[in-house]
């Protein structure tokens, strides 16, 4: 059994007499030291399968298993939340404390843990995301780019075996989201860590090793960067395939180029230049 | 000229410790008709330049006139001013609040004190303009809307005021691939037919690239530059020095270009691309028979690049359809 698993899951929102199913039928499994994005147009049910994750929802039906322990029984959560830690999307609604380090706290202070380690802990999260310098700062002076990270590095201090960014860089500029990729490629690096990146950035999905994409609650496709040569297909659910490849499409068309399976300018070039 | 600055400076917290230089000494002229994009870092004050524009942030010092309207003054007419100038903010639908999208979409032009026919005239031109099907959802309450079309009430709302000037900030973040396109062809349709004059702040160097004529660069409270798309992205120098990112269409044809293929490194639109591609294609395989003498190349490849993809992009196309 996979370390996250989604068992014929489905969700809905009440809003009053109208019932909006959020998720469907969503059966998934995620093993340790994966790195799976998770994309879908906006309203798919992306988000709603983050907060499925760790039991800030619990489904209508079906049921979700982290490491074995169903998100349904009250006494799992503790356990469950230890070990899967999310990064929502908006910086500023994630900070807590005045002081970085105070904020980076708040995860082991609420585990128990002795104050050395607790120490130990921030300064490691801190220098995991390369925010070490700025510890005893304070929030609110950073860009956007540094509080995601900030947040990155509170979600850490848990030491969690699986990372979950709820479209962690949908608010910030190119800087910024360079700045989180990066961290989210050294802890895949340093850390084996197991990453479920939500995202609606073709070029992001594209860093990681399985794309899982979500329609109408539902999940329709799963697989490697195979999944792109649907590109039609991609675009017909409001999602659309990374540029390279939608340009090589065209190409194709074009009577220009034999083959369109092609990700990345490199590739493209090399095709070409034949 | 719809907009004019002159050596406009703002700080923030003047005369406390806090105190933070936001602008220094930007003068700007945006002409009848721009598509104008502004970009640069978080911070680089973007944001306070565009507040600027319809007196949300007043000049502390240097001037700013909009549609003949100087601004430096306490009083303004604001009416006038806010009719003049439509500003939609980062994630407009926030600001969502009525019990219907009528009422929300009316709430400008009621505080006018338009007459009502006049007002559900307008309610109904700008919910069309914005793509909603004006019985459909007139009645319905804004948040029982999707995403999408929660921020295009919200835009609709801004042009009941009937605006000749459109500022968005940020117009597309957080959409989808299809919201990102329907939301930009959106504004290219309200730009064609309600304010001739657009300016947008956007992170998104492609969408910035492609749609604007000109392409202001701001960079630690100053205007570094104001130049077009096709000029600012083959500037190596400024785009170091201000950490400025490609559009992802430039990068490619750079990529293309230095392994030789004979396109323009100045392309920033994704068909211009792939036109330029189909015709250099076409070009080396005509250039490897021996019938075009080689001045005959030569010249050919000294067309200015606008030229040169306006012809890659007819040659390219017109084969396209004989190739199906």
């Amino acid at each position: 059994m996979g370390f996250i698993k989604f068992e014929n899951v489905s969700y809905a929102y009440n809003s009053g007499a109208a019932e909006t199913p959020a998720v469907v039928d969503f059966s998934f499994e995620v093993n340790e030291g994966e790195f799976v994005a998770l994309v879908g147009h906006n309203g798919s049910g992306k988000s709603t399968v983050a907060k499925l994750v760790n039991g800030l929802l619990l489904p209508d039906e079906g049921a979700v298993y982290v490491d074995g322990m169903s998100t349904a029984e009250r006494s799992n959560l503790f356990e469950i939340r230890k070990r899967v830690g999310v990064v929502f999307q908006n910086p500023d609604n994630q900070m807590i404390a005045t002081i970085i380090e105070d904020d980076v706290a708040f995860g082991p202070e609420n585990l128990g843990l002795p104050p050395a380690e607790i120490s130990a802990r921030v300064g490691w999260a801190l220098e995991c995301v390369g925010m070490g310098e700025h510890r005893k700062g304070t929030p609110f002076r950073l860009s956007g780019g540094q509080k995601q990270r900030v947040a990155i590095a509170g979600v850490l201090a848990i030491k969690p075996r699986v990372l979950v960014l709820d479209e962690s860089t949908s608010m910030l500029d190119p800087v910024g989201r360079a700045e989180v990729l990066r961290v989210v490629g050294s802890l895949r690096k340093n850390e084996n860590m197991t990453v479920i990146m939500i995202t609606h950035f073709m070029e992001e999905a594209l860093l990681a090793d399985r794309i899982a994409v979500l329609n109408g609650g539902r999940l329709v496709m799963d697989g490697g960067r195979e999944i792109f040569k649907r590109a039609e297909e991609l675009e017909s659910i409001g999602l659309s395939a990374p540029l390279v490849k939608r340009v090589a499409m065209k190409l194709r068309k074009a009577g220009v180029l034999d083959d369109d399976d092609i990700l990345d300018a490199d590739a493209l070039a090399g095709a070409l230049c034949r | 000229m719809p907009i004019v600055t002159e050596q406009l400076s703002y700080v923030y917290s003047p005369k406390s410790p806090f105190a933070k230089q936001a602008l220094n000494g930007v003068t700007l002229t945006v002409a009848d008709g721009d598509f104008l994009g502004v970009i640069g870092h978080t911070g680089s004050g973007k944001s306070t330049l565009a507040g600027h524009f319809n007196a949300l942030i007043r000049v502390q010092s240097g001037r700013v006139e909009v549609d003949g309207i100087d601004l430096r003054p306490k009083k303004l007419d604001f009416k006038l001013l806010r009719s003049t100038v439509g500003m939609v903010f980062q994630y407009p639908e926030y600001q969502l609040f009525d019990e219907s999208v009528e009422r929300d979409v009316g709430f400008g032009p009621r505080n006018l004190k338009i007459p009502p026919d006049e007002i559900a005239e307008r309610v109904r031109e700008s919910l069309e303009m914005v793509g909603l099907d004006y019985e459909g959802v007139r009645r319905r309450s804004p948040f029982e809307l999707s995403g999408g079309q929660k921020r295009r009430v919200a835009l609709a709302g801004v042009l009941a005021m009937r605006p000749k000037i459109l500022v968005l900030d940020e117009p597309t973040a957080g959409l989808d691939p299809r919201g990102k396109a329907e939301i930009l062809e959106l504004i290219r349709r309200v730009k064609k037919y309600m304010c001739p004059t657009v300016i947008m702040i956007s992170h998104n160097m492609d969408e910035i690239a492609a749609n604007c004529n000109k392409i202001a660069v701001m960079s630690g409270g100053s205007l570094v530059c104001v130049l077009p798309p096709e000029e600012l992205f083959t500037r190596g120098d400024l785009l170091k020095e201000h950490g400025i990112e490609m559009p992802a269409v430039t990068r490619i044809a750079n990529a293309l270009a230095d392994r030789g293929l004979d396109i323009p490194r100045s392309l920033v639109r994704e068909d211009d691309l792939v036109a330029a591609i189909v015709a250099a294609k076409r070009g080396a395989i005509k250039a490897a028979t021996p019938a075009k003498p080689e001045r005959a190349q030569k010249a050919e490849n000294n067309i200015p690049h606008t030229d040169a993809v306006k012809d890659a992009a007819k040659k390219g196309g017109d084969e396209c359809v004989t190739f199906r």
